[in-house]
């Protein structure tokens, strides 16, 4: 079941002006891994997208559709927390917002990490935290969660 | 015990370059007996008069013999396998067959185009090898890298050839890494502009970095084969404005030096006309960048002013391509000859022959599916080192770890059969080997046609796919005799 939220769409900037965003949201606004659904409508803001929810066993999910053809869902539990997010759209969207600054950094230090050369898909698997993207110009697709935050009875192949 | 008895199948399939006979060590008893010969030549197209080096995989059991006697259907052989093309006047196919001196019944052959002298060129060498040699330890490994000639625009003077630029499939237009950031590009190339007549500057995206620089105009040439006043992206010139924030969110590391990058450049020539697409021409993304006095602001930009296709400008031959790398030995190689071979259909040279036409969708994509199960967003890109897809539970082979996670590293070499389906619904099975990517890797060769890695939801046929095929990409909106592109073929 698939309903069409209230439209709480503000037009600030798209998801991918993060300098305008910065300038125009407060830092606590990110929704982010780990942050708190309350913040679902702001990411909807910056994405320009309407948020539909779809309430599964043990979890909500909030999708959000961007005009820029961006579609990113986040995953939350029960007790607010966002423990899983999925991106795809034409070009790699902010994942410094997306993921929230803890986990960016740590995809940055574990992409730093690589060996060198290396081209394909982006996998990182660590007990907290787990990151995978594909794809290329046109097509890119990704997901991020926490494995300890995921919900009991939820496999992580929900989140996509 | 399986370990021992996969090296003792990796020792019996010995190149016959060259062999003076013998054959492999192996203490079993079982019957001395040659199955196959397979044989492969490179180049694969040469001038007339020119030369070929041709070599014979030869498989077997037992304390077979690897040696073969070479015969040709026009010019001349040795015994080594060295190919000498005849003097032809067109365009004209050439069959070298290697027959086993154990079995005469066991034979290989592979077919060598020979070009007139003096006729129009629309083959051009690529390399599998380490890269550029500056990048010292840090070597490519199944990187393939061909050399492009770029000049200013109309001159043919001011003009400079770039060695070891990556070939992609997986992302349109060429990208030169400047010589300020320790590449080879020091041109003097005209600025392309946002419509606001700023300078128009990219980020572009790759999976786990971005390269950063100003759109220019170059003509490219690919052999004979010109694109004139073409769009590129000149990577991290010593004047480039600072990296917006927003490109640098996309979380990747900044590509802007040869070690980082790996190559002299990227010539990206995939199933599209322009490197975005509508996206770009319709939004203002994280990807075209108006810039003025160092401040740059995300603009639109017209499909026809994005960075092109160079092989959609070619005044001929523009249809497509193929890209042709012969079989490899499991074990890997130090190096990998091949050809580009532009258009489909539009020479005696470029023909679809036997290819199977898969079709995909507006993003590129087809459907591959494994066990019952499909992936419909799959994919086929030179510019990925392996054979991406799966993952250790669906496969039942262990990743790697450590600086090799991410890779498969199974105890023994496994195949794979998998079911592509265009969206024209052409079906086709191929089958791949997944070998242990820390072996591989440690051996220090260069390439190999079983480096498999982890990715879930899609299939990732990266440059292993490649080996002993002819992988056509018919490029978007464009005829061919298979139908209109884009879609791949082989």
């Amino acid at each position: 079941m698939v309903k069409r939220s209230p439209s709480k769409v503000a037009t600030i900037c798209s998801l991918v002006v993060a300098a305008c965003v910065v300038s125009a949201a407060p830092e606590s606004a990110y929704a982010e891994l780990g942050g708190t659904v309350a913040s679902v409508e702001n990411d909807a803001a910056h994405l320009k997208g309407a948020v539909r929810l779809a309430p599964a066993r043990a979890y909500t999910l909030h999708e959000i559709e961007a005009a820029t053809g961006h579609v990113v869902r986040e995953y939350a539990a029960d007790d607010g927390q966002v423990f899983g997010v999925a991106w795809e759209g034409p070009t790699v969207p902010d994942l410094r917002q997306l993921l929230g600054e803890r986990y960016f950094a740590q995809f940055q230090q574990a992409i730093a990490k690589r060996k060198t050369h290396r081209r394909g898909p982006v996998v990182i698997e660590t007990s907290e935290f787990v990151f995978e993207q594909t794809g290329r110009l046109r097509d890119f697709r990704g997901r991020a969660y926490l494995p300890r935050a995921l919900p009991s009875g939820v496999a992580s192949g929900a989140i996509r | 015990m399986r370990l021992f008895g996969f090296f003792v199948l990796i020792s019996a399939v010995v190149l016959g370059v060259g062999c003076g006979g013998g054959g492999s060590s192996d203490s079993n008893t079982t019957p001395a007996a040659v199955t196959s010969v397979r044989v492969t030549c490179t180049p694969a197209t040469v001038r007339s008069g020119g030369t070929s080096t041709c070599s014979a995989t030869v498989a077997g059991s037992g304390n077979y013999s690897t040696t073969v006697t070479w015969t040709t259907s026009a010019g001349s052989i040795t015994a080594s396998g060295v190919f000498t093309a005849p003097l032809v006047s067109s365009i004209t196919p050439v069959t070298v067959t290697a027959t086993s001196t154990q079995d005469g019944k066991r034979s290989g052959a592979a077919t060598v185009t020979v070009n007139p002298a003096g006729s129009a060129q629309n083959v051009h060498p690529i390399v599998v090898d380490s890269g550029p040699p500056g990048l010292g330890a840090d070597y490519y490994i199944n990187g393939l890298f061909t050399s492009v000639r770029v000049c200013e625009p109309g001159s043919t003077s001011r003009c400079q050839t770039i060695d070891h630029v990556l070939v992609d499939t997986g992302a349109v237009g060429l990208r030169l890494l400047s010589s300020a950031a320790g590449g080879q590009l020091g041109l003097s190339l005209p600025a392309h502009t946002a419509s606001d007549g700023n300078a128009l500057v990219q980020c572009m995206q790759f999976l786990d970095g971005f390269t950063w620089g100003p759109i220019a105009l170059a003509d490219i040439y690919l052999g004979d084969q010109l694109a004139s006043s073409v769009p590129i992206q000149v990577i991290a010139p010593a004047d480039a404005p600072a990296v917006p924030s927003s490109c640098q969110n996309t979380g990747g590391s900044n590509e802007n030096t040869l070690s980082r990058l790996g190559t002299n450049g990227i010539l990206g020539i995939g199933l599209f006309l322009e490197d975005c697409g509508d996206s770009c021409a319709q939004q203002a993304l994280n990807v075209y960048y108006s810039c003025s006095n160092a401040r740059c602001v995300e603009t639109t930009v017209p499909t026809a002013r994005q960075v092109q296709n160079p092989v959609a400008l070619f005044s001929n031959d523009n249809n497509g391509f193929i890209v042709q790398l012969p079989s490899i030995s499991s074990a890997g190689q130090d190096s990998v000859t091949g050809s580009l071979v532009f258009g489909i259909g539009t020479q005696p040279n470029n023909g679809l022959g036997n290819a199977a036409v898969y079709t995909t969708d507006a993003r590129g994509n087809f459907t591959a599916t494994y066990n019952s199960t499909s992936y419909s967003s799959s994919f086929i890109d030179s510019g990925s080192n392996g054979i991406f897809f799966l993952n250790p539970a669906t496969t039942g082979l262990p990743a790697c770890q450590g600086v090799y996670s991410g890779f498969y590293c199974p105890t023994t070499e496994t195949a794979f059969t998998v079911t592509n389906t265009g969206r024209n619904g052409v079906s086709g099975a191929v089958t791949f080997n997944v070998a242990n990517a820390q072996t591989l890797i440690d051996s220090k060769k260069r390439a190999f046609n079983n480096l498999g890695g982890v990715l879930s939801g899609r299939f990732d046929y990266g440059l292993p796919f490649f080996f002993g095929r002819n992988v056509y990409v018919a490029i978007e909106g464009r005829n061919t005799p298979g139908g209109v592109g884009p879609y791949w073929a082989y």
